[in-house]
């Protein structure tokens, strides 16, 4: 039996595995209990014999070899036992509260520490009684709660022999022991195993009579065993797979075993399973020769034991910032929302079009603030608001953005409390408050402003090409006409929504005179200077109207001489967030028509299912009463005397740039006279009709509301 | 309950379960499952309580199958997993002591693991599959690294069925996120395999053969094969 080739043993190490149940555990652990104490905290580790003959069993952290939380508890985690799958066995944590800490830790000083804990067990007899004590382990850590990574380090304190064992022989038990000797072996262990008291107690001894009888037994009975014609075989519990190697936890039963009752020569049994239970093909006995000197015992032997990571002596790092950070959890969770949206309903819905185009607000009030919110509820991204105004004490009730916080102390700029809101509300947005006023015609401007002011418009026009969409949410007319000018410049997607008491419009502009259709990309709206058409697009279709191509007046100052009831805007309160859908639905609509800002105006017709586009038709403009619970689209095609895009106006912008933008600011006629519009009314009043008559008698002057 | 039983006679079935169905019924899966698949972990019961303040329902809880081991061959492995680490942590040579006796393991196969839950869904009565998939160090796979590991035609599933997709969302047990096989669609495959036959109602035919039938089309995505015998069981 026994060939004398004496090489040396050598013991697989033992390898960690850390649920992620456990870093949850310690997060929560750490923030609510532990806070900066960072003493060594007593955690238990699980294994269990190997039980599959590719795969090494692991040493296991989960949850529960952590202390729980509740308060009236001690920092000292529940025992189990009992369970066969999970042989607790003691270890200590060492988690430090910065990373130079976790790097400066003496890593051989604790190592030494923890084996000699191992070491005193032995000697005291401490380890007979408990044999899980001799697995004992360490982990150091540091836990980076910010970025919820973990970088940590185990060692299995193992005691060595000096000289180290010899290995003389090993091989599967099947082929050690005999037939009926392997099958009483079998027997006995799976009662072992099935027992509760048994169960989770990873080393003991094997005494095999000479009748082939094999009985299984507690370390301290060590005694009872010591009768002649029996074989002994200490057995242990072995993690690993390998079938040439014993697993990590035979060197400290060596120790023991050494220490304890002096044997020279030891016969061991790595006890390992297939499929729950006893295998004594995968099993193995071998024999080793311990030749330390007499004096071994008499000093605290050297221990080793870091684990490798990947070969190399360095501590690990997971990360669980997927399943802990909570901005993260959030993002996915929009994301899962807009997928079922796409797998259940709507499979042609363009998600990257939407989380990457750049919307532009200009307006955070009413109407800025329920825009922003369903644009996110679409998946967009990027949001910039701008306005100029803070926030009075009536506006948290119409603009859902605000709070009374924001109204305190002369109240916060809207602009940058709005910006706050959409982040609390979801921390991935991509939002920015600018404020600042927009540059308006009819509101002239003295020379000591000139300068701001054509600063101010300069950086709409810089904000205007930096996004792809714009919204026009402000609240008067005028405020409307430069960026509206600005986007028909730069053919961005523009969108306008505006308020009556009882009415709204929500339009989009059509394309300006100097697009170019082709190569036409929703989300990338380039404009070129190409061949000037006046009325027509490039594809000759009748380019579709913006905001100002309707009106026969240019935009003049409509806020001075208005009672302070009159400038604010009153309308009914379900107005606005009707409207701000509506503006919202109008967007996602244009970015998924193959023909962007070209699509020509539907009108509805009642006859559902019958639009080719997925998200059904796409209209010019959408005017609603709320006095009559109805909605119409309408479709308006540009008018060649538009204050706002037509291309005499446009041109004129890009010949003298700013210079006629002040112009238009500061002069009250220049539009009407640059487009004609004063000869279109000296022409209108030459008919002698006599309207007067018709005049209502209630409310002469301006109403009390803003004009559509 | 003889009102109960007869209502349940008249009205076509809709695919799904309740609670307590859903125990009885797994109760019958998994002792089937043991039956047949030798080769494989057991689905273990594992009860648990959601709502501490009820009464607690003792069949409450959900099955388990941990611990499946995928073997990925070192050709396989994403050698960008490990970090960097700068050595500012390393031992030196020279402090740890001079052990011959430790194996020097050559590089190994890399191991994922894989556990599935089947969870019950109140809102949806219907079983739902979770799962999720860790290295042997505990490090949780993403899913662009479990979807190497599914099967070819799992792809091919999800794509072409409009009910079969996987989402991420958390656990209603274990409070952290674990992929499941979105339930929406169950009730309605569920009705077609049981060819919407009222009459299977009587006698908790549907009950004891639901998970089975349930699980045969299920384990397809993940790749978890269904032995003959259990589906055999279905016919008699």
């Amino acid at each position: 039996m026994s060939k004398k080739e004496e090489a040396l043993l050598q013991f697989a190490p033992m390898q960690s595995s850390v649920d992620e149940g456990f870093w949850h555990r310690f997060s929560s652990l750490k923030l609510n209990k532990l806070g900066i104490d960072d003493s060594p905290l007593p955690i238990i580790g699980f294994y269990a014999p190997c039980s599959h003959s590719q795969v090494s069993n692991h040493l296991t952290l989960l949850a529960e070899s952590l202390p729980s939380e509740s308060s009236d508890s001690s920092l000292v985690p529940e025992p189990s036992s009992g369970n066969r799958n999970k042989c607790s066995v003691p270890g200590i944590l060492y988690n430090t509260n910065t990373v130079e800490g976790f790097h400066a830790l003496d890593k051989m000083k604790l190592l030494k520490e923890e084996a000699a804990k191992i070491w005193n067990d032995i000697v005291t007899g401490k380890a007979v009684e408990d044999c899980s004590m001799l697995s004992r382990f360490l982990l150091i850590s540091f836990a980076d709660l910010k970025k919820w990574s973990f970088h940590y380090w185990f060692a299995f304190p193992a005691l060595m022999l000096d000289p180290p064992a010899a290995l003389v022989n090993l091989r599967p038990a099947s082929q050690w022991l005999s037939a009926a000797e392997a099958e009483s072996l079998s027997t006995a262990c799976n009662e072992w195993r099935n027992s509760k008291s048994t169960a989770d107690v990873p080393f003991f001894l094997v005494t095999i009579d000479p009748q082939s009888r094999a009985t299984v037994r507690l370390l301290k009975d060590w005694d009872a065993c010591q009768s002649d014609a029996h074989k002994i075989l200490f057995g242990f519990y072995d993690p690993c797979h390998l079938p040439n190697n014993p697993g990590w936890p035979l060197r400290n039963f060596l120790a023991l075993i050494s220490a304890k009752w002096n044997l020279k020569s030891v016969q061991f049994l790595c006890y390992r399973e297939n499929r729950g239970f006893a295998d004594m093909g995968l099993s193995l006995v071998g024999e080793a020769l311990i030749t330390v000197s007499e004096g071994w015992k008499n000093t605290m032997p050297n221990a080793v034991g870091w684990e490798l990571n990947k070969g190399r002596k360095v501590p690990r790092c997971i990360s669980l910032a997927q399943s802990m950070d909570p901005t993260r959890l959030a993002v996915s969770a929009a994301d899962l929302n807009l997928k079922l949206m796409r797998w259940r309903a709507l499979p042609s819905l363009n998600l990257s079009a939407l989380s990457s185009v750049k919307c532009l607000l200009l307006g955070a009030g009413t109407l800025g603030c329920q825009v922003a919110r369903m644009l996110m509820a679409w998946g967009v991204r990027k949001i910039t608001l701008v306005d100029n105004g803070k926030v009075a004490m009536s506006n948290p009730l119409r603009q859902s953005l605000y709070t009374l916080d924001d109204c305190l102390n002369g109240g916060s700029f809207k602009a940058t409390a709005a910006v706050e809101s959409l982040k609390r509300i979801f921390p991935a947005v991509e939002a920015e408050g600018v404020v600042m006023a927009i540059p308006m015609p009819g509101h002239p401007v003295n020379s000591q402003e000139q300068e701001s002011v054509l600063d101010d418009c300069r950086r709409l026009s810089d904000l205007i090409d930096a996004h792809d969409s714009v919204f026009l949410l402000t609240d008067t007319r005028e405020s409307r006409w430069l960026p509206t000018l600005l986007c028909a410049n730069t053919n961005k997607i523009t969108i306008t929504a505006a308020l009556g008491f009882d009415s709204f419009l929500v339009m989009r502009h059509g394309a300006g005179p100097f697009s170019h259709a082709h190569g036409f990309n929703a989300e990338t709206a380039i404009s070129s200077s190409a061949d000037v058409h006046k009325i027509k697009d490039a594809k000759g279709k009748h380019r579709l109207g913006c905001y100002f191509c309707n009106d026969v007046v240019a935009p003049t100052d409509s806020t001075s001489n208005r009672t302070l009831d009159q400038q604010c805007t009153v309308t009914r309160p379900g107005l606005a967030p009707i409207a701000s859908a509506l503006a919202v639905e109008l967007l996602v609509s244009i970015l998924h028509h193959p023909e962007g800002i070209f699509a020509e105006g539907d009108i509805s017709n009642n006859v559902i299912g019958t639009s080719e586009q997925p998200l059904g038709i796409l209209p010019h403009q959408i005017r609603g009463s709320l006095a009559q619970f109805s909605q119409m689209t309408l479709v308006g095609y540009s008018s060649p005397s538009c204050t706002a895009c037509c291309d005499t106006v446009l041109s004129e912008y890009r010949n003298k740039g700013m210079e006629f933008i002040l112009q238009a600011i500061n002069h009250p006629t220049y539009l009407e006279d640059l487009t004609g519009l004063t000869e279109l009314m000296k022409s209108a009043s030459a008919f002698s009709l006599d309207w007067d008559k018709d005049d209502d008698g209630g409310g002469g002057g301006d109403e009390d509301c803003v004009e559509i | 309950m003889d009102q109960k039983e007869s209502v349940r006679d008249i009205t076509p079935w809709d695919g799904t379960l309740s609670s307590s169905d859903f125990f009885s019924a797994a109760c019958a899966f998994s002792e089937k499952w043991k039956r047949f698949n030798a080769f494989v972990p057991p689905w273990l019961w594992v009860p648990s309580r959601k709502h501490h303040l009820l009464s607690s329902h003792k069949e409450e809880g959900y099955l388990s199958l941990e611990g499946m081991c995928l073997i990925k061959s070192s050709e396989e492995q994403e050698s960008c997993r490990s970090q960097t680490w700068k050595e500012e942590s390393s031992i030196s040579q020279e402090e740890e002591a001079v052990d011959n006796a430790t194996l020097v393991q050559s590089s190994c196969d890399e191991v994922n693991h894989y556990d599935f839950h089947i969870v019950y869904s109140p809102s949806y009565r219907v079983p739902v599959l979770y799962f999720r998939s860790y290295h042997s160090d505990g490090q949780p796979l993403p899913f662009g690294e479990i979807e190497k590991d599914l099967p070819d035609h799992s792809a091919k599933i999800r794509s072409e069925s409009k009910w079969t997709f996987i989402t991420q969302e958390e656990h209603p047990y274990l409070n952290r996120p674990w992929y499941k096989l979105h339930p929406c669609g169950t009730s309605e495959w569920m009705k077609l395999l049981f060819h919407g036959d009222t009459a299977l109602n009587k006698n908790g035919f549907v009950i004891e053969h639901y998970l089975v039938s349930w699980f045969s089309v299920i384990g397809q995505v993940v790749g978890l094969k269904i032995p003959l015998g259990m589906l055999e069981t279905l016919s008699c």
